[in-house]
């Protein structure tokens, strides 16, 4: 069967930097993925090539078998992939609802019944007229995590989640991404929390340099000694 | 013809060239478009002329008074107004500009009333073959190479202008590296204004003036400076020089309105 | 609350239509100047109050549509009506040759892009002396006309208005929003970010088509420096922050407001009354960003349809 997400020897250069130097990995559908590696890896980097943020200069990214790479952000996300952001980036000026409700393009009701849904769904329902920007860091990170839900997208992808979030919410994350991979949902995350990436994810891929370290599920990760090497030298 | 055309256009891109690496400094350092930049060139220019009228002074050398002062006046207009809008979108920075130099042109406009002034002094032309210079150009030409020149050598060589490049690729570093941004601001508005100054006795000495003629300016040197805006301070005045000879050569006997 | 809202307007609107009956020759001219204001500042509240993305040389709709009116007026005879809304579909074309490459370029770029575009016009004017009358200008014949004009303005002022209400309550200004909060999240939200920018713009320069065409028939003659003023671009600008950029209300607001107090300057202080203007436009851009209506909104709560 082939991958969900295949990302095949891909290249991005800055300037004289390389920051992705022939990445190679593939996702396959109903599955939990975590992409760690120090920082300057390229991680973020290589979030932006899949969604068409950067173009990249070498190798191909392809989804559900077609060729992505080249395509605007808006378009990428129509093929169905949603993606949230290191730094929160909810509209400020807009509600909580109208962050929702400005994604979608279906019928106004459709849209607005689906919103309300997803605001229970991460208990914000009380806060759904309330300026976004007005919200607090755990509750705008709650309203840009199911924003990218609105779409049903099949691969999601989550940029940094655990950043500066207490235990109770984030308990409450991981639950909504096990309940989404339990739904046929693909997310692949990037995350400095080990603790989060080892017990929620089932394969992960490791970032040094631009180029995949390793590859393989938490338990191998751990003990893989080019990884510990990566992060805490020699 | 067409050579002529050429040289008068370089001269005059060499002119343009300064007034535009002042643009480009203070749009470079604070992303601030100035557009009473033109408005200042005119005040300069102004000076120049009263200096002239009652002392007889050289306008060339009068540069010496003229670009001290139009540093005072970017100075203080950059810590009345701009410092405010430094951060602002452009927007802000447009319009508070754009207020300073309708205030400035019509400030001037109630002083000096509206009517022409000229400076008569170097008249008469180089000939060189079958070309002719105006003498008055070649010496402005001459002087904006020499100011623009030090201006390089200053931002480049002395430890301020070190600062005031660093400030512009990035202010946050360049706090935290000890540097003093408001003063540099303060500083770059400065040495902005002064090199729009530098630009009055070279430019008029060949056409007659008047307040509103400092807001047909702005549209010149700020494209120009524009083109250069993202790459470094040569990338600029090159930009500008070559704007200004393209410019200049269907128009190089009319002066601008 | 509502109701009682939209019976004052109804009022207003009555008032307002019943005026050129009771009103001075300077009385109508000054209402239909006023509605020309009205509506040149809503319409660049339009792309720039909520895109975030300044226009900076939007009078140039305002001289396509004079010029587009005052040519079919004068070489082809056209009823100045007609030639007014073709000088909007003119506008609106202008608006299209200008936004297709512009609209990709960022924010201070796209500003510098559109004041260098007054520019090219009024040049691109002069070259086309034959169609245009160059500098010196285009006379059209005369025709005392105006009471027509007063409510031709004030429609056009009206369904501007209207118009932004609509975008406003709409989803489409929700994704217009969205572009002056955080393009880069429009767009990984699947907003296609140019093609709104484009239809912003392109509404956006409808009015000023229109009313320019209506200018023109009015002062019966046009030349280059009296329709691409960079002037009336900035008077549009401030009047919209003054009053509250982003709001539905503010332009008029601000529009009422500033046109007012130039009048009455211009009346008695000419001199001053340019050095006045730029001491408004510097006192409302530190002072007032947000405009009367929008510090307002901010601190009482008020809806998004002020």
């Amino acid at each position: 069967m082939a991958a969900l997400l295949e990302v095949d020897g891909v290249v991005k250069r800055f300037g004289g930097v390389t920051a992705v130097n022939g990445v190679s990995l593939a996702l396959e559908a109903g599955h939990i993925y975590g992409l760690i590696g120090p920082n300057g890896s390229g991680k973020t980097t290589l979030f932006n090539c899949i969604t068409g943020v950067e173009q990249i200069d070498g190798g191909q990214i392809r989804f559900k078998g077609r060729r992505i790479d080249g395509l605007k952000p808006h378009q990428v996300f129509h093929q169905g992939i949603g993606r949230t952001f290191q730094v929160i980036r909810v509209f400020p000026e807009l509600t909580a609802l109208e962050n929702l409700l400005v994604v979608t393009t279906n019928d106004y009701e459709a849209a607005r019944a689906r919103a309300e849904e997803l605001l229970g769904f991460v208990k914000l329902t009380g806060l759904a007229g309330e300026f976004a920007g007005n919200l607090s860091y755990g509750q705008q990170k709650l309203v840009e995590f199911v924003r990218v839900l609105m779409t049903d997208p099949e691969l999601i992808l989550l940029d940094e989640t655990a950043a500066g979030v207490n235990r109770t919410l984030l308990n409450d994350l991981l639950e909504a991404v096990r309940t989404l991979r339990d739904r046929g949902k693909t997310v692949l995350l990037v995350e400095h929390d080990m603790k989060m990436v080892m017990g929620l994810c089932e394969t992960v891929f490791v970032l040094d340099h631009g180029e995949k370290l390793a590859e393989g599920p938490p338990g191998l990760i751990q003990t893989d000694e080019r990884v510990i090497e990566a992060y805490f030298g020699r | 013809m067409l050579g002529q055309v050429v040289i008068s256009g370089l001269l005059a891109g060499a002119l343009y060239s300064m007034v535009a690496l002042g643009l480009g400094l203070i749009f470079g350092v604070m992303r601030v478009l100035n557009v009473s930049h033109g408005p200042l060139l005119m005040l300069g220019a102004y000076t120049t002329f009263w200096l002239f009228q009652w002392w007889g002074l050289n306008p060339y050398l009068s540069l010496l008074v003229t670009m001290p002062l139009l540093f005072v006046v970017g100075v203080v207009l950059q810590r009345l107004f701009v410092s405010r809008v430094v951060d602002a979108p452009e927007l802000s920075s447009l319009l508070l500009t754009f207020g300073i130099s309708i205030a400035l042109v019509n400030i001037a406009q109630l002083a000096f009333t509206a009517d022409l002034r000229s400076v008569e002094y170097l008249t008469g032309s180089f000939v060189l073959g079958p070309f002719a210079f105006s003498k008055s150009r070649v010496i402005a030409c001459a002087f904006a190479i020499v100011i623009t020149a030090g201006a390089f050598l200053f931002l480049k060589m002395t430890r301020l202008g070190k600062a005031i490049r660093a400030v512009s690729q990035s202010r946050e570093v360049a706090q935290v590296c000890g540097i003093n941004v408001a003063r540099i601001h303060l500083i770059a508005f400065g040495i902005g204004s002064a090199l729009a100054a530098a630009g009055a006795p070279s430019s008029r000495s060949w056409s007659p003036y008047s307040p509103r003629w400092g807001r047909r300016i702005p549209s010149s040197p700020s494209s120009s400076s524009c083109w250069g805006a993202r790459g470094t301070i040569r990338a600029r005045s090159s930009a500008a020089s070559s704007s200004a000879s393209s410019s200049r050569s269907p128009r190089s006997s009319s002066p601008p309105r | 609350m509502k109701r009682l809202a939209l019976f004052a307007l109804l009022l207003l609107l009555a008032v307002l239509a019943l005026y050129p009956m009771r009103g001075t020759g300077y009385g109508v001219r000054f209402m239909l100047q006023l509605f020309m204001w009205i509506a040149l500042a809503q319409s660049w509240n339009l792309i720039s109050g909520l895109t975030g993305y300044v226009s900076f040389g939007h009078i140039a709709f305002f001289g396509m549509g004079a010029y587009t009116a005052g040519i079919l007026i004068v070489k082809l005879g056209w009823p100045w009506l007609w030639a007014s809304l073709a000088g909007g579909v003119g506008a609106v074309v202008l608006a299209l040759v200008i936004g297709w490459p512009c609209l990709r370029l960022k924010g201070p770029y796209f500003a510098i892009a559109m004041l260098g575009l007054n520019e090219v016009l009024r040049v691109a004017v002069s070259y086309f002396e034959g169609l245009t009358g160059g500098g010196s200008g285009l006379s059209l014949p005369a025709l005392y006309a105006s009471v027509p004009i007063y409510y031709a303005m004030g429609v056009v002022a009206l369904a501007v208005t209207g118009l932004a209400y609509v975008i406003v309550t709409s989803r489409f200004g929700l994704r217009l929003m969205t572009i002056r909060e955080d393009e880069v999240a429009a767009e990984a939200m699947g907003i296609d970010t140019f093609r709104y920018k484009l239809y912003a713009f392109l509404l956006s320069a409808v009015g000023p088509g229109i009313v320019g065409g209506l200018a023109a028939r009015d002062q019966s003659y046009i030349e280059p420096i009296s329709v691409f003023p960079l002037i009336m671009t900035i008077t549009m600008i401030v009047m919209v922050l003054f009053g509250g950029k982003g709001t539905i209300w503010g332009p008029v607001l601000g529009a009422v407001l500033l046109f007012t107090l130039q009048e009455m300057i211009w009346a008695r202080f000419i001199y001053l009354h340019q050095l006045l203007f730029g001491a408004i436009i510097i006192t409302v851009v530190l002072l007032m960003p947000r405009g009367i209506l929008g510090v307002l909104q901010q601190k009482y709560h008020l809806p998004r349809t002020i």
